[in-house]
């Protein structure tokens, strides 16, 4: 059914349309929306055989839910940015015990400085960890990949993240198409737990493993991810087959056929990438857009079959590896074996800085004519940065950056600092 | 973060204190808290409270979690050292901050999503090791900033501004203050700044782990009727047990009481908390008549304020580590490495 609705309000529908059986969940923004609305679900008895509770941190949150799913309940959670770093131990956790819980991200910039904008630091922070990780590239997509993600855990006995962008898919009213509960249901059996604490069977989770065991036990979550890799594509055509579109899947492709220029990047900015991208093709520009729609399994050969012709790729991705540049790029310069393209990585949006069509026609006009930079960060004021890094040349207590940055800027802008308290 | 600019005017009849001060100089940016926040007003007795001191605004440090409680620093004392945290890790930061520098005054300002729910470790910890500081919670009993869920104080049975009942039981952070060995916990109410003003002062006097829990009340989510952290319902229910008259030594005591009525606890400083008791029977330096009383009052619906329990033997942290006076981010090498003659000495008496 279509309806205008908010992006956490559909996504917290389409998790309870996947009748979950324990949520728990620590209010942090631009996630919150989501599991109040959830909360109100349970609360007015609408979902049922479902226990919210209302935990006292992210950390709780995540064991809360490993708990939950050990005890062979569906498990949900969801969380952004401090909250995901916060409970880090109990996401590597549910990794290593495999289970199948599924949370949402709603990516969000990673303080100090603190920030509460969009950003992909708080997923990439966890990349390694063992989740799969998929990127909703809007709203729709966001709540399709819920179902899946339920599907596809529970199959691998492996926890899913499902990131979306805050505020730019959490907060933004879009038409969606609601499935209905049978659709949901044909698609999404009930959990068969492959690991279960049951009192008639008795087990133990979480044992003591040491050198002689932890390299294989590892190994196997590399294979599940490899698993992961197989079965994405088909259970992508199996909800097409369900619900009638096309969600989800490894990777997306625009344009990128024929494309001299194939522009990576996942998450929302995909829209504003594909607006630019037909601007330029109007202009004769050769160029198209790889969207990544699954982070983690890589999905390494996907990648590579679509890069296999570009003679340049541009990865515009929103987080930063400190010391070395771009995440995407790096991942995607696996993909490319012996393809001898230029490979550009633009850091842009942090922070939640807007990334512009104007921008972007600036960037990729400058990967086209070779003048870019392999790593460049997106409307960068270069002014700023020089300034803070003359002061420090200058005295050896220069001060905190982020409020040094923030005192310039008042300066330029015309605000005097000094006349700040 | 505010961009506002507030002028940096002085009226010329603000009175200035023994350090040539007026109250502006002890204000911060402009709040953007809603209008009506309790937290407004406590960030206006943090002001009085260290403009009567004549405090001297570079020797304070400001620290904060994540909240509306923890914006709060940006708002007063403007010209002090601030330090925001991570969520709930404030009393850690603070901890460390003060065990580098001791001769700071530390206050840290946090709130009950930040210090009962996330932070609850670390707030126990900070109290029980009793760092030198000023701890104020707060306290409204909802999550302000992700717009109004039950928080871990919030009473139960308190009804939320949608309708719901609140089904877990709350932390009396008072109680648990004083069960970790807090020498100075006091409540007050956001709404009363006679109360509030004394009873800041005195915390930033004594030494040790001074713990305030100020109900606070949240105008846009926590004010309703139902609500146990109304400005209605704790104006109804507040039960002062005690005023304090806080007199320092130099000042002379001018005011009569009746016999009976007033408590004297004598300071670290030679100074004198005077406590002029609304409760007759209360005593303020038992911890355990005090757990007593809050109990069998919080039974009654009644939010006891006043100062609950000062202990004026207090220690704090630096004296349990026994840590030198000069502050140890001031200790140089030389300071810190006596040089190959000691070390000649040490080794020699162990062979």
């Amino acid at each position: 059914m279509l309806k205008q609705t908010e992006g956490s309000r559909a996504v917290a529908e389409a998790v309870a349309l996947c009748r979950p059986e324990v949520i728990c969940a620590y209010p942090i923004s631009p996630q919150t929306h989501i599991v109040e609305a959830l909360g109100e679900q349970v609360k007015s008895g609408a979902l049922v055989n479902c226990e919210f509770i209302n935990v006292e941190s992210e950390f709780a949150a995540m064991s809360v839910a490993i708990g939950a799913s050990a005890a062979g309940a569906r498990a949900y959670t969801a969380t952004a940015s401090q909250g995901l770093l916060f409970m880090a131990e109990a996401v590597f956790n549910a990794a290593g015990l495999g289970l199948p819980i599924v949370m949402t991200v709603a990516n969000r910039a990673i303080g100090a400085p603190i920030n509460i904008w969009n950003d992909h630091t708080d997923a990439m922070s966890q990349r390694d960890c063992g989740w799969i990780q998929l990127f909703a590239e809007n709203n729709q997509e966001a709540l399709d990949l819920h179902i899946q993600a339920f599907r596809l855990a529970e199959e691998l006995s492996v926890p899913v993240m499902v990131c979306m962008d805050g505020f730019i898919l959490t907060h933004a009213y879009e038409r969606v198409d609601m499935p209905t509960q049978e659709q949901v249901d044909t698609y999404l059996p009930p959990y068969a737990p492959r690991q279960i604490l049951d009192p008639a069977e008795p087990v133990s989770i979480g044992a003591m493993v040491g050198p002689e065991a932890f390299m294989e036990v590892r190994y196997l979550a590399h294979a599940k991810q490899m698993q992961a890799i197989e079965l994405i594509p088909g259970y992508a055509e199996e909800f097409r087959g369900v619900f009638g579109r096309d969600s989800g899947g490894l990777i997306h492709t625009y344009r990128a056929d024929d494309a001299e220029t194939i522009v990576v990047a996942l998450g929302s900015v995909l829209g504003t990438v594909k607006d630019t991208v037909d601007e330029m093709r109007e202009r004769g520009i050769s160029i198209g857009v790889l969207g990544i729609a699954c982070f983690r399994p890589w999905p390494l050969l996907a990648v590579r079959a679509v890069l296999a012709g570009a003679k340049r790729v541009v990865v515009l991705e929103k987080s930063l590896a400190v010391g070395l540049g771009g995440i995407v790029s790096a991942n995607v310069e696996t993909s490319l074996a012996a393809n001898t393209c230029e490979l550009y990585a633009v850091i842009a949006g942090l922070g939640g800085r807007p990334i512009t069509r104007a921008s972007l026609h600036r960037v990729f006009g400058e990967a086209i004519a070779g003048k870019l930079a392999h790593l460049s960060f997106l409307d960068l004021d270069h002014t700023i940065v020089d300034r803070v890094l003359a002061r420090e040349q200058q005295t050896r207590r220069s001060g905190p950056i982020a409020e040094a940055v923030l005192r310039d800027i008042a300066a330029v802008s015309g605000l005097r600092a000094k006349d700040q308290t | 973060m505010t961009y506002l600019l507030k002028p940096k005017l002085h009226h010329p009849t603000l009175p200035a204190n023994r350090l040539g001060y007026t109250r502006r100089d002890y204000e911060g940016k402009i709040s953007t808290l809603c209008a009506g926040c309790g937290h407004d007003s406590i960030s206006a007795a943090i002001i009085q409270a260290c403009w009567e001191l004549a405090i001297e605004p570079h020797k304070v440090a400001k620290l904060s979690g994540i909240g509306c409680s923890s914006k709060t620093p940006d708002y007063f004392l403007g010209n002090s050292h601030g330090f925001n945290t991570v969520h709930g890790r404030m009393p850690s930061v603070l901890t460390g901050a003060n065990l580098a520098n001791r001769e700071l005054l530390y206050l840290g300002v946090s709130g009950d999503g930040d210090s009962a729910s996330i932070g609850f470790g670390q707030f126990a910890h900070s109290i029980r090791r009793g760092v030198n500081m000023v701890y104020v919670v707060e306290n409204n009993g909802v999550y302000g900033l992700t717009k109004g869920q039950f928080s871990a104080t919030a009473d139960k049975g308190s009804k939320s501004k949608r309708g719901v009942l609140n089904s877990e039981e709350s932390i009396d952070m008072v109680m648990v203050a004083l069960q970790l060995g807090a020498t100075f916990v006091a409540r007050s109410f956001s709404g009363d700044k006679a109360q509030l003003v004394p009873l800041i002062r005195a915390a930033i006097e004594h030494k040790g782990s001074a713990f305030l829990d100020v109900i606070s009340p949240c105008v846009a989510f926590n004010n309703h009727e139902g609500s146990t952290r109304s400005y209605d319902y704790v104006r109804e229910h507040n039960e002062a047990v005690n005023r304090i008259d806080f007199i320092k030594t130099r000042d002379a005591i001018t005011t009569d009481y009746a016999p009976g009525t007033v408590q004297d606890v004598p300071q670290h400083d030679g100074s004198v908390l005077r406590l002029r008791k609304v409760d007759a029977g209360y005593d303020a330096s038992n911890r355990v008549t005090a757990m007593n009383y809050l109990q069998q009052r919080a039974q009654q619906g009644e939010i006891v304020t006043g100062l609950l329990y000062v202990n004026a033997d207090s220690e704090d942290l630096h004296h349990h580590l026994n840590t030198v006076d000069i502050p140890l981010n001031q200790l140089n090498s030389k300071d810190l490495c006596p040089g190959l003659a000691v070390l000649e000495k040490v080794n020699a008496a162990m062979r």
